[in-house]
């Protein structure tokens, strides 16, 4: 299994490209992106 | 490699016995190699949360992790796949995901006997849009490369309601795991995808605080994940105590 995070990045960027899609214009923050929603200063991989 | 097991079997034989298990199903806790899996109840899934095997070895107290303001103080928000914590950011709230997680993914994807194939489905039973089994298809669309547009999804909120969906014909396949897709199997359905024998690593949890929480306390965040690692450091080295976990976990 990789250490890296790509596919823990890739599974938050579907939830959040669906959750885009879901809340359409309700959206206040449509722009948001994988590194916004992350917090990259605690996150590793609990493995 | 020596020390590491399949505490599975464990698992289900303690749920066995155990009223409140009795419909629902110690799915797995699976700890070879790089897969951990943890799903105790199906009927109490966010109860469950991932972050057990940290409280009930022990390792939480032990590097003083209290109600940090993940999967403790959000209790049974804090734990999924993502979709709470981006949906409450994208609404404006104040929320962040600080960890991540692998597990085995043990879903399996049920289909109806005439389907052989995934590139023949057409209707789709998904638990909801950024969902652990949305991202599992997904995930296997695009090893097949087929195209994600080529099924429709159908929401159904649970597992369970997956299954009574592909029962009813409302949908031609669905995700679900234990024990519905075993039940399923011996109702005639077929497994395309069988999850207790192709377990994936599969990133389904994360945990997630708000900002001003880990603006306020980074400390016990970091000790919060420190201890998910040595938790889970710990079941996959330690037969011995991890069926202590277990059993305090089940209360037996």
């Amino acid at each position: 299994m990789r250490r890296d995070l790509s596919l823990q990045y890739d599974v938050i960027d579907n939830a959040l490209a669906e959750t885009k899609r879901l809340l359409g214009a309700g959206a206040k923050r449509p722009d948001y992106t994988v590194g916004d929603v992350i917090d990259k200063s605690f996150v590793t991989v609990v493995r | 490699m020596a020390g590491r097991f399949d505490a599975a079997p464990y698992a289900r034989q303690a749920c066995r016995g155990r009223r409140q298990c009795t419909g629902a199903y110690a799915n797995s806790l699976r700890v070879d190699g790089d897969l951990f899996r943890a799903d105790l109840d199906y009927q109490r899934p966010w109860n469950l949360s991932e972050a057990w095997p940290g409280r009930r070895s022990g390792v939480a107290r032990r590097r003083a992790v209290d109600r940090i303001g993940a999967a403790v103080e959000f209790r049974r928000r804090g734990v999924g796949v993502g979709e709470t914590p981006i949906r409450v950011a994208l609404q404006g709230g104040d929320m962040k995901i600080f960890a991540l997680q692998k597990h085995a993914r043990i879903l399996s994807i049920v289909s109806k006997a005439s389907v052989q194939d995934l590139g023949q489905i057409k209707v789709l039973g998904i638990q909801s849009l950024g969902s652990s089994t949305h991202n599992f298809w997904l995930w296997y669309a695009r090893q097949r490369k087929l195209s994600e547009s080529q099924v429709q999804f159908v929401h159904t909120n649970s597992s369970a309601k997956n299954y009574l969906a592909l029962k009813s014909g409302r949908v031609g396949a669905a995700i679900f795991g234990p024990p519905f897709d075993v039940q399923a199997q011996q109702e005639g359905f077929r497994l395309l995808v069988e999850g207790m024998k192709n377990p994936q690593p599969f990133p389904a949890t994360c945990y997630f605080a708000t900002v001003g929480f880990l603006n306020k306390r980074p400390e016990a965040a970091r000790r919060f994940v420190e201890s998910m690692k040595e938790a889970v450091q710990l079941f996959h080295e330690d037969k011995t105590a991890t069926l202590k976990v277990i059993e305090r976990r089940l209360r037996l």
